[in-house]
């Protein structure tokens, strides 16, 4: 066994560790050479190359940022808004004093100004003209003043002082009447329900910067969200909630929207100023309401439910299976 | 129970607030002036141990029919007579009920008069009303001035909902 021993280390493992050795150095020689000579070619050619082309691109970048700031500033100060909602509503506003001006001109030698084919303004008081002493008639029946339309949709009021501004810069008068489309859609205020206002309101809570506002509308949604939910399983309840729909969500998304616009067109501090505290104590008051409205949901639920259960618990009475289960709970 | 419906409620507050009334309030202020009011809400428990909230308001007036209130007129005088001429009464108390129906009946023939001239209407009931809180502040015993009192705060109520939809109908035709 020790002769074989010696006889294994003899000068043949030395050739044959030599020549391990220099395949060995040769494969690495390969390997890492190759790498290396990839690591040189990407930073002699290819890292130069992007660096050259960073620094031609790069001033392009800038510059479209730099338009794009600029577009959106004069879009800012025209009144534009990237949002649907507010687009329509984003129109430069003629001050009431001026309206007033123009209206006062107007009914110098005119009786009444035509708003569409069956509503009119007319002046209860030619020496002191204001909001309230111009009245609206539709169909030939008194329906408020321009106060209380204000009161009640600014924003839309703010679109109508635009139509009678145009209406009154045209200097013929060739027109009969401020708006020459009507829209005859009026049933479509009443098919408004739950889940429109909830979209409407998520809708238009984008963007505002105001927190205080935006987590009122916030409460607001939810509350819609609940008493959806409600109305869903419990339709008889779509009874309680038609006026919500028909009167005080269109006012408050009115109010929001006219909050928007002022919001975009920040010319008048003050209107601004007031138009958000006007905007955060509606919220405050629908919000209220909304409250009491799904807790009354919720007990006339209870009650339907106390109800159904009795009718269910007088008929396993009948059926002899009350004192049954009592028994078996007993 | 009949209790006080909560767009009554809502229709004064929002009245208050286009009036200026909550002007200098802050809004602190104002969410408590609303907790204090009808809008504001309590905790109360279930006989199943549920907790919801609910109002505290719990004052019987008659109502208008709901299928009445919530109907569309082409015009404010058809609503106006329309809300009148079903008013529901429930458990509404005899004593108060006969100043109530005698207002009612009142101001349903003073409309039909001023068919054409809703405005002078609504100026009367206004004077009315400030006539009749006079009279019920200096003698709140009274049922029957009570019961009459009630009726012209209904009155009131209607007319302000016929102007509001009316109002509703506009803006829907302007857009926004």
């Amino acid at each position: 066994m020790a002769r074989n021993r010696r006889r294994d280390s003899g000068p043949g493992a030395l050739i044959a560790f030599i020549l391990f050795i220099s395949v060995f150095s040769g494969l690495a020689e390969l390997v890492f050479g190759g790498a290396f000579g990839l690591i040189g070619i990407f930073f002699e050619i290819i890292f130069p190359l992007l660096l050259i082309g960073g620094f031609l691109i790069a001033p392009f970048i800038f510059i479209a940022i730099g338009i794009k700031l600029i577009v959106d500033a004069i879009k800012k100060r025209k009144g534009k808004s990237t949002s649907n909602t507010v687009a329509s509503t984003a129109t430069p506003t003629i001050s009431h004093k001026k309206l007033l001006r123009k209206i006062e001109k107007f009914f110098e030698k005119n009786q009444q100004l035509n708003i569409d084919d069956e509503t009119y303004l007319v002046i209860t008081d030619k020496n002191d003209i204001s909001l309230d002493t111009i009245d609206i008639y539709m169909r030939e029946e008194y329906i408020g003043s321009l106060k209380d339309y204000f009161n009640a949709y600014p924003n839309s009021f703010n679109s109508l002082s635009n139509l009678i501004n145009k209406y009154l810069n045209n200097k013929n008068l060739s027109e009969t009447q401020v708006v020459e489309e009507i829209q005859k859609e009026i049933v479509k205020t009443f098919d408004k329900d739950c889940a429109f206002y909830i979209k409407e309101l998520s809708q238009l809570k984008d963007g505002i910067e105001n927190q205080q506002v935006t987590k009122g509308l916030e409460e607001t949604i939810h509350h819609l969200q609940s008493i959806k939910k409600i109305e869903d399983e419990f339709t008889d309840s779509k009874n309680k909630t038609i006026k919500l729909y028909q009167y005080y969500l269109p006012m408050l998304t009115d109010i929001v929207s006219n909050y928007k616009r002022l919001s975009i067109n920040v010319n008048n501090t003050a209107d601004f100023k007031n138009s958000e505290d006007r905007l955060l104590k509606t919220t405050v008051l629908i919000n209220g309401a909304l409250n009491t409205i799904s807790s009354s949901l919720v007990e006339d639920y209870y009650t339907e439910l106390n109800v159904d259960m009795r009718t269910l618990e007088s008929i396993l009475k009948k059926d002899g299976l009350v004192d049954e289960l009592q028994n078996q709970e007993g | 129970m009949s209790e006080k419906p909560w767009s009554e409620s809502l229709d004064e507050m929002l009245a208050k607030l286009n009036n200026g009334d909550f002007v200098d309030q802050s809004l602190y202020e104002f969410e408590k002036t609303i907790n204090d009011s009808v809008l504001g809400t309590q905790k109360k428990t279930t006989k199943r141990g549920n907790v919801y909230s609910t109002t505290n308001y719990k004052t019987v007036v008659p109502h208008i029919s709901r299928t009445v209130e919530n109907a569309k007129y082409s015009s404010r005088y058809l609503h106006i007579v329309n809300c009148l001429e079903n008013i529901v009464y429930d458990k509404y108390p005899e004593s108060k009920k006969e100043g109530y129906q005698k207002a009612i009946t009142y101001y349903l023939e003073e409309i039909k008069k001023h068919q054409n001239s809703l405005k002078a209407f609504d100026q009367q009931v206004s004077v009315d009303m400030a006539t009749y809180k006079n009279k019920v502040r200096t003698s709140n015993t009274d049922d029957y001035l009570r019961g009459y009192y009630d009726a012209l705060l209904m009155m009131k109520k209607i007319l302000n909902n016929s102007k509001l939809a009316k109002l509703a109908e506009l803006a829907n035709k302007v857009g926004k």
